[in-house]
């Protein structure tokens, strides 16, 4: 009896853990690596493959492995809906790591009519309201609370301080701030009504919007309109590409002007694309860029060689850290809720918004996490980077609603 | 004597029985893991050239052969890998990134044929010329709506060549994930 009763305890513990080892968490990724903002697009794609595959060898979410479904939609919109709807009722994911924010808001009233969580690589700040769009989450500052930032920063540490605006500076005259973007990209447009109001706030003149396309490779119409506004700085809201057309411009033309640039905008080819141009530009970075030293970095080498052996890790950019980034949040947002027994939409909402200053993401350079039911901005802290001697690196961080609390609140969503 | 004799042809079958069931290389081992290489490119689907901004789209298949000298079989979970065009000689220009995640298995030692097919357009192809590729573009000084044409218009007779690199297929076996790095190019 005894002996049967042994036999059939290891017969129920062989079932239950081949289920459990059978079990998997399926995961969507969209991701652009041939549209127009494939200059970054792909490089994070990388990122996102190589950091679940660690994760994977990591033990998944609870033992349970995580089957990733990443595909390109090339920054098409229409393409990104029929490829979630694939995710939703035939891939079967539990949440979906989005691209775009023209996307990205498109799908918004689906993905909260169907509670799936979505976290997107576009961090407008119209996605951080959970009262508006409860299921969407970002993994970086968001694209408001960094343009005000940038150009507090550039206020504050440049204009202020440096020797280059001394003149104007002490002869009382209001700083002249342009902004360069794609006025057809949502992604582009996304922080222009914070920034504006940012200048506003500090006393700036604001001359007119400059539509720069996210494909430019000639934009010196727009730099000779930024000189005969007198410019003294431009903001740049495209992706790198195309920045970088715009910074060699400006050089060319002698625009004199400063540049500070959005997230997507600044990276590791930034100098190599633009050469002298972009020195001192400054710009928003989301972590640790590929080349700099953070305690992850191991990791991220490793799994660079193992699964891309291919790619030379000197055209790595800080994208493929910012997938990291992504993927880890998720994780750990899945493995909350996998512990609390609801692996599913809602379940994990939830588990999003129990991180309390989460320092999971310190490892690859981010910030500290904080998410609540009614307050989805990622984290208030704004880390500004500089072209110096040819290499974008970490000046500063301005904590945001440190330095304008009472505004901070009102701020959300914007 | 025939005692001795019966427990030696007993003996001889146990150890034929034992050969003939080792199952061979494992495919973690190096000599045992899979592996890939291209056959060849063809068109899936071609359509007549409209000048851009029109998208025509073009339909390529990439057949790759799937040699598993394993004893074991082993199932493919995804599979991606990046095409390039060549551009100038021995210059190429990445186009895309195809990924599939359809599982398929392949049983042990055998060769297998799998096809994975990629539908470009010429729009999209021209925004990763403006964008992604943008550097390679002006280093060869060349036109993008004129080079993506040229492509299209020989296509047919593969007048240029197709290059498959950064591929990388993940085999999933009973005995752990297998990385299987791959590349090639089409005409040979």
């Amino acid at each position: 009896m005894r002996m049967r009763m042994m036999v059939l305890v290891c017969f129920v513990l062989c079932f239950i853990s081949s289920w459990a080892i059978g079990q998997e968490v399926r995961l969507g990724a969209l991701q652009d690596t041939t549209g127009a903002t494939s200059d970054v697009g792909k490089d994070e794609a990388l990122g996102v493959r190589e950091a679940t595959q660690y994760f994977n060898d990591a033990g998944g979410i609870n033992g349970k492995r995580i089957r990733l479904f990443q595909y390109d939609y090339g920054y098409r919109v229409p393409e990104a809906i029929t490829t979630y709807k694939r995710f939703r009722d035939y891939d079967k994911v539990v949440m979906v790591l989005g691209w775009g924010t023209g996307d990205t808001e498109a799908l918004s009233p689906t993905i909260n009519a169907d509670k799936m969580p979505y976290l997107s690589s576009s961090f407008s700040g119209h996605l951080c309201d959970p009262k508006k769009t409860p299921y969407n989450f970002v993994y970086g500052t968001d694209y408001s609370t960094n343009a005000r930032g940038a150009i507090q920063y550039w206020f504050d540490e440049v204009w202020k301080k440096e020797p280059k605006w001394k003149e104007l500076r002490e002869k009382g005259v209001k700083p002249k701030f342009i902004c360069f973007m794609d006025t057809a990209s949502p992604y582009a447009t996304a922080p222009i009504k914070a920034i504006k109001e940012q200048a506003t706030i500090l006393g700036f003149e604001i001359g007119p919007d400059q539509h720069v396309g996210l494909t430019a490779l000639d934009t010196k119409s727009q730099v000779l309109t930024a000189k005969g506004f007198g410019a003294n700085l431009v903001w740049h809201g495209n992706t790198t590409m195309s920045v970088s057309a715009a910074i060699k411009d400006g050089h060319v033309l002698a625009l004199g002007a400063d540049h500070i640039i959005n997230n997507w905008g600044f990276d590791e080819n930034l100098p190599k694309l633009a050469g002298p141009a972009a020195e001192g530009a400054m710009g928003l970075l989301g972590c640790a860029l590929f080349i700099d030293e953070y305690p992850a970095k191991n990791r991220v080498l490793e799994y660079a060689k193992k699964l891309n052996p291919g790619i030379p890790l000197e055209n790595r950019l800080i994208r493929t850290v910012q997938g990291w980034v992504k993927v880890a949040m998720a994780v750990e947002a899945m493995k909350r809720a996998d512990k609390a027994g609801k692996l599913n939409g809602p379940g994990i909402k939830d588990a999003f918004e129990t991180f309390k200053d989460w320092p999971g993401l310190k490892e690859y350079g981010g910030q500290l996490v904080t998410l609540t039911p009614t307050d989805h901005r990622y984290s208030s802290i704004v880390r500004v980077g500089r072209v110096v001697k040819g290499r974008p690196q970490t000046v500063m961080e301005i904590d945001m609603r440190a330095k304008y609390p009472d505004k901070w609140a009102g701020w959300l969503g914007y | 004597m025939r005692k001795l004799l019966l427990i030696v042809v007993m003996f001889a079958f146990v150890l034929g029985g034992m050969t003939a069931c080792k199952p061979g290389l494992l495919p973690t081992e190096e000599a045992g893991k899979p592996k890939i290489t291209l056959d060849r490119v063809e068109i899936a689907s071609y359509f007549p050239w409209v000048d851009l901004p029109a998208n025509t789209p073009l339909g390529l298949a990439f057949v790759f052969n799937v040699d598993n000298p394993s004893g074991y079989n082993v199932m493919l979970d995804n599979i991606k890998f990046t095409v390039s065009f060549e551009a100038a000689p021995g210059k190429y220009i990445e186009i895309t990134t195809p990924t599939v995640y359809d599982r398929v298995y392949f049983p042990s030692k055998t060769t297998s044929q799998y096809r994975v097919v990629s539908i470009l357009g010429s729009g999209t192809i021209r925004l990763t010329l403006l964008v992604a590729q943008a550097p390679k573009v002006q280093e060869l000084k060349l036109d993008p709506a004129a080079l993506i044409k040229d492509w299209y218009t020989k296509i047919g007779d593969f007048k240029f060549k197709i290059k498959v690199h950064e591929g990388m297929a993940v085999f999933q076996t009973e005995k752990g994930d297998i990385f299987v790095p791959f590349e090639g190019t089409f005409p040979k």
